[in-house]
């Protein structure tokens, strides 16, 4: 089995995708540490890195379109330019999401500072974890990965419902400050849904990997 | 070396193979080969240079018969008929499989013919009915318009794309019910090769289309069902897409995206 | 750095390497060239006084130094024919079975051996071959029929030969093409291979037969006669062919110097027959061609 050109191609667009995962999990450190320190300086910075990710996107999406046009791959080479299209992608609306986050926390700056609720602190860490499986299932061509990171999503939706329940619940009682209940609830939904993004890049990889759509299975299906 | 994936194909099994070798003297081409070709789909034979693709093809039609040291063991069952039986008439079998090669070879008689050949061989029939034939087998092959008003010309005046198109309204013409393809569009250009991939896909809607194609793009445009063909052995076969996107062995993802072959 | 595309040295010496060595085949071509010339000059010169319509048209008297070379002519169109309808159907049958029918094998390899060696026998070797066939066992006598048949046997090699040759010349994609159809073999071949191959194979059997009518040592003693003042009446006569009577002429008459100048004379027509001949052969062909080549 011979190199191509094509693989050094190949890895070359892997090698972006790998610098566009490292925005991403630099910006979601970020906004972790503004969710944190609700310190309103970290904002510019994620939002720069914001912009960052959408200008690596746009480039590798040429580039991946250019490799598919010149080369008409099949196989697992195909999967590989279809996926790290997809992944991009999803990648490019975390940062979108990270952003958010800073822009709801600045909207409601006057309200700051505030106790995150502990669903929220779980929710961080957790998505974190996420992102670190989705992207290294990716990365590492590890199938072991992207299941456990599909594994990790169905708590976050968990987590995320039960902030809204409860915080819908004390906005009703009246027993809340409904501008700090509505930022939590914003904030649990931008978390998920950064969570339900990091289980797209992992079946995405999973598909990459096994070439077969894990999409809509079960979570017995995956942990057999 | 992976063990071979081999999916039995959905619909009316046309062709079954069971157990094939072939052998040219002492060399084994082709090593027990089982597979079942579909009824009215396009199964695509695909693999390197000397894979025995075309020996394989030529199995279908019994023109391994012509080369003196060649030797079939195994059966290959047409419409539930052994066509390696003693009793198998050579001329019905070659009527019912019919054959387009590699290079078109036209005669070098009129474009009529040409296309009338097989019939004219067969029992004789009416100038009007061969006619009939000639139109109907052209239109066929998307040829006629082209054609239509020089039939009587030599065959050999018509482009590298034409000519091939007269070979399929040739086989055509004697009403086979499968056609098998040896590699027909590497003489050709690629918009002659787009025409004839065009006229494949019509012709599954009545024929088996089995072809054999080094031409792996080619392959996946115009089969339903591939067969990757490795020194002789079948490694993999399976639906075309299947192939295509997510081969299940490491060999036919290697040859298919050019890693090898 | 960067090669120039400047004349070098080099190129100059393989420059004249090339002089020299189309310089050579060109020579080579024109003495043939001219050999053939002075051939034909040599032969007119001589031999076109001796052409008149009596030399044509006429016996030979006294002694062969008078009259004509009728009785020659007629004998050799006569032998010819018989040579012509004995090896050639024969000739292309065998070119067939070989080619077409025959499996690859030691006894087909020793038949083409066989056949390759036979083309290389000597003349006379077929002659006294002819003689014991053909006269003796046979009891043709000496006759048209016999000399005709001897000349067979002596072209036999040549047809087959370049009747083989014809029939590999067609593509065997014209052959597996009209099986492929459905074609039982003898189909194919009437069809798709001897329409083809006609041409060439009548190529062959003309060379071979203007050849043979040249041919003196096979006829000598298989019916060709000295001195017949009148027309064979049937293929079991004797009869005076061209060559033979050349050779007489030019070597064993009694009064050589008044008959060489018509050995000459006859020389030329055999030239002008066998010219025809062939010519006649490529019309044949041309027109084959053309029709299935228009």
């Amino acid at each position: 089995m011979s190199e191509r050109v094509f693989d050094q191609e190949l890895r070359e667009l892997k090698g972006e995708i790998a610098e566009l995962m490292a925005v991403i999990r630099e910006a979601f450190h970020l906004t972790a540490e503004l969710l944190a320190r609700q310190d309103l300086s970290l904002a510019d910075r994620i939002g720069e890195l914001e912009k960052k990710s959408d200008s690596l996107e746009t480039e590798l999406q040429k580039r991946a379109a250019t490799l598919i046009a010149l080369n008409q791959p099949v196989a697992r080479d195909l999967r590989m330019l279809l996926v790290s299209m997809n992944v991009a992608h999803e990648l490019e609306r975390i940062a979108d999401q990270c952003l958010n986050i800073s822009q709801r926390l600045e909207e409601t700056r006057d309200a700051l500072p505030v106790d995150w609720p502990p669903e929220i602190v779980e929710m961080v860490s957790r998505t974190r974890d996420l992102l670190n499986s989705a992207t290294g299932a990716y990365l590492q061509n590890d199938e072991e990965l992207a299941s456990q990171a599909i594994g990790q999503d169905l708590f976050l939706d968990d987590l995320k419902s039960a902030v809204m329940h409860r915080y819908l619940d004390l906005i009703n009682k009246r027993a809340v400050d409904p501008a700090r209940a509505v930022l939590f609830i914003l904030v649990s939904r931008h978390l998920e849904k950064i969570g339900d993004l990091a289980k797209n890049i992992a079946e995405e990889s999973y598909y990459l990997i096994r070439g077969e759509f894990i999409k809509h299975l079960r979570l017995p299906d995956i942990y057999h | 070396m992976e063990s071979s994936h081999i999916a039995i194909p959905e619909g009316k099994p046309k062709i079954q193979i069971e157990n094939l070798s072939l052998f040219y003297g002492p060399k084994l081409v082709l090593n027990n080969i089982s597979l079942v070709i579909p009824e009215n789909k396009v199964t695509a034979i695909i693999g390197p240079s000397g894979c025995g693709k075309s020996s394989f093809i030529r199995i279908l039609n019994r023109m391994n018969d012509l080369i003196p040291e060649a030797r079939v063991e195994g059966q290959v069952w047409i419409d539930g008929e052994n066509i390696y039986d003693k009793d198998v008439d050579l001329v019905a079998l070659r009527k019912k499989v019919g054959m387009v090669f590699q290079k078109p070879n036209p005669f070098p008689k009129s474009i009529f013919d040409n296309i009338a050949y097989g019939l004219k061989i067969g029992n004789h029939r009416g100038q009007a009915e061969l006619e009939q034939v000639v139109e109907r087998s052209l239109r066929q092959a998307a040829l006629w318009d082209e054609v239509k008003d020089r039939l009587h010309q030599n065959a050999l005046k018509l482009s590298g794309g034409q000519q091939q198109r007269l070979c399929i309204a040739r086989a055509l013409a004697v009403e086979p019910e499968i056609i098998l393809f040896d590699e027909p569009c590497s003489a050709i250009d690629p918009i002659a090769t787009a025409r004839v991939e065009e006229l494949i896909h019509q012709l599954k809607k009545d024929y088996t289309v089995v072809i054999v194609t080094h031409n792996m793009q080619q392959a996946a445009r115009v089969s339903d069902y591939t067969a990757f063909l490795w020194l002789g052995e079948l490694i993999e076969y399976d639906r075309t897409e299947k192939i295509f996107t997510n081969p299940a062995n490491k060999m036919t993802e290697d040859y298919i995206t050019g890693r090898f072959g | 750095m960067k090669s120039s595309v400047k004349k070098s040295r080099r190129h100059f010496r393989s420059q004249l390497t090339q002089f020299v060595g189309f310089l050579a085949l060109r020579i080579s071509v024109y003495s043939v060239l001219f050999m053939l010339l002075y051939f034909f000059y040599d032969l007119g010169s001589k031999g076109l006084g001796a052409i008149s319509w009596e030399f044509l048209s006429q016996v030979p008297r006294r002694g062969m130094t008078e009259g004509g070379i009728l009785p020659a002519i007629v004998g050799t169109f006569l032998v010819t024919l018989i040579t012509a309808l004995f090896a050639v159907p024969l000739g292309m049958a065998a070119a067939i079975y070989l080619n077409e029918y025959a499996r690859a094998g030691r006894l087909t390899r020793l038949i083409r051996l066989s056949i390759r060696n036979l083309a290389g026998v000597p003349s006379i070797v077929y002659g006294l071959f002819g003689v014991i066939l053909f006269v003796n066992i046979l009891k043709f006598g000496t006759s048209i029929l016999s000399a005709g048949l001897t000349l067979g046997l002596l072209t036999l090699p040549w047809t087959i030969t370049a009747s083989e040759e014809a029939l590999k010349s067609v593509p065997d994609s014209y052959r597996e093409g009209a099986l492929a159809l459905g074609a039982t073999k003898w189909q194919m071949i009437r069809t798709n291979v001897l329409p083809y191959s006609i041409p060439g194979m009548l190529t062959g059997a003309v060379l071979g037969l203007a050849r043979a009518a040249g041919e003196t040592a096979p006829i000598m003693f298989t019916g060709a006669a000295f001195y017949l003042p009148f027309l064979p009446r049937s293929f079991k006569d004797q009869f005076m062919a061209l060559p033979y009577h050349i050779y007489i002429m030019a070597t064993q008459h009694h009064a050589i110097d008044k008959a060489r100048f018509l050995a000459y004379g006859t020389a030329l027509v055999l030239v002008a027959f066998v010219v025809l001949f062939n010519l006649g052969a490529i019309l044949v062909r041309a027109r084959l061609r053309r029709k299935w080549r228009h």
